[in-house]
């Protein structure tokens, strides 16, 4: 289930940003790597509303800075609605 | 005010009966139809059951895929017609502050809206996308548009129903004409089959019910004639400064000679019976051009195959060019590709561009027997092949607004 979401998520990434999935490493910065702006965390948070059936909250957002950590986020919080 | 001369040098079309000028004007001129009946949604309740659609079309062949997302049909449609334009234009890195962009649209990103107050209704607030207004807004379309061609002047939408693809490459002809640009990517686009637009066309009773016969049913100016038939497409047109043209030795389709623009102030959706905006507007356009009526070669009319339309259209055409409204060649594009609304004015700006660069006129498919109102010189059945120097193109839309656009050979 860990591997699924963690490929699962990659393959968001690659999906957003039109990249090879193989690129999506899980220590790259959202922001700063990826060039994820605050327009681009919308469609994120949007995806994976739609892949995991819940929300990031916004307050959650500040503590996502890099693939690995949205990932945990997922892990964590799968379940949760 | 800085007088320019402006001229066409690139053509990009997505239409029913092709994509890309070349595979679409040969589709033109043997009178070819993509009109059927509509699958993408359930339409048995309908009285008109028949469009003229877009079959394959890729938008990542065009765009990346991230635009590509981020834009609903009609954005996508003009964003690739621009990038055709621009190739066939063979620009190469214009001055992006003397490069701007308009472009037409009657309705915007529909197609996408519908869907997401479906979602809404269906999975509450949560289930809006975050691109929505992005998608939806549009000005989405001219505004993704600069940003593939790095185009930092002027940027301009213009909606104005069924003319808006006409008033767009009419107002950046006079957009290159201030001065304030050297470089326009213009055109019009539309994406209008979808359930509610479509709808509520159906509502006005202005389609027709041909459902049998779909590729007959766009008969514009025949007497049996009972409705338009609803397309989608864009067309997008390089406009350039004759002078900025001629320094990188661009081949030059043809020159835009007049633009002109009227309202009949009449009714929101009835052209005015008496025609005599629309007979404005077209001597507004050859006054402007400094051409009398009998220097004109061949008129594309707006010819959308309504009752009302065609029979005000000849009216004003009559009596604008009086018994040489006899002689004129007068052919309807909508015959073949359906009424594309805000995309119709643009495709019919680059037939009058390939007609006068061809030497062949297209013809009015269906059209068997003209209306005993509509007597004009109608091209019937076959493409017809003869020198064009003078292109007139009218579009009317929805609310009396009416533009005309005037082309010349080089």
């Amino acid at each position: 289930m860990n591997i699924n979401i963690e490929e699962t998520v990659k393959g968001m990434f690659s999906e957003l940003l039109d990249i090879d999935c193989a690129k999506i490493k899980n220590d790259l910065l959202l922001i700063e790597d990826l060039a994820i702006d605050s327009f681009g965390f919308a469609e994120l948070s949007f995806i994976v509303k739609e892949k995991f059936n819940f929300e990031i909250s916004t307050e959650d957002t500040q503590g996502i800075k890099t693939v690995n950590d949205l990932i945990c986020y997922i892990k964590n919080n799968l379940g949760r609605e | 005010m800085n007088d320019k001369r402006v001229v066409i040098t690139g053509i990009g079309l997505v239409t029913p009966i092709g994509i890309g000028k070349d595979i679409f004007w040969e589709n033109c001129l043997s009178g070819k139809s993509n009109i059927r009946r509509i699958t993408a949604f359930d339409v048995s309740e309908y009285n008109c059951k028949i469009a003229s659609t877009i079959d394959n079309f890729d938008p990542t062949q065009y765009m990346d895929k991230i635009i590509a997302r981020r834009s609903d049909k009609f954005a996508q449609f003009a964003i690739a017609a621009a990038s055709m334009a621009m190739e066939d234009s063979r620009l190469n890195n214009p001055d992006p502050k003397y490069t701007g962009v308009c472009v037409g649209t009657g309705l915007g990103g529909m197609v996408f809206a519908e869907t997401q107050i479906v979602n809404i209704i269906d999975g509450g607030n949560t289930a809006v996308n975050p691109v929505s207004i992005p998608k939806i807004m549009p000005n989405s379309v001219a505004n993704q548009i600069a940003i593939v061609h790095n185009a930092q002047g002027p940027n301009l939408t213009i909606c104005t129903a069924c003319s808006s693809g006409t008033h767009s490459i009419g107002q950046a002809f006079d957009t290159i004409r201030r001065g304030r640009a050297k470089i326009m990517i213009a055109g019009g686009t539309d994406s209008p089959i979808m359930r509610y637009n479509f709808l509520g066309f159906d509502k006005l009773s202005v389609m027709s019910r041909r459902n049998d016969n779909p590729e007959s049913a766009s008969r514009p100016f025949d007497k049996d004639r009972d409705g338009f038939v609803m397309g989608e497409g864009a067309a997008v047109l390089i406009l350039e400064s004759f002078d900025h043209a001629l320094a990188r030795k661009a081949d030059i389709y043809a020159e835009i000679k007049g633009y002109s623009v009227t309202s009949g102030a009449y009714h929101i959706v009835m052209p005015r019976p008496d025609a005599i905006d629309v007979a404005r507007a077209m001597r507004l356009c050859l006054n402007e051009s400094a051409v009398t009526p009998k220097d004109v070669d061949y008129i594309n009319a707006h010819g959308t195959s309504t009752i009302a339309n065609d029979k005000a259209e000849a009216k004003a055409i009559v009596n604008v060019f009086k018994e040489d409204a006899q002689h004129i060649p007068v052919s309807s594009t909508k015959s073949m590709i359906g009424h594309t609304l805000g995309a119709a004015g643009a495709i019919e700006a680059a037939v009058c561009a390939l007609t006068i660069i061809s030497g062949k006129m297209h013809a009015t498919v269906n059209l068997e027997t003209p209306d005993e109102d509509c007597r004009l010189n109608h091209i019937m059945k076959k493409h017809l092949k003869r020198n064009v120097d003078i292109a007139l193109s009218n579009s009317f839309g929805f609310g009396n607004n009416n533009a005309c656009l005037l082309f010349s050979k080089m």
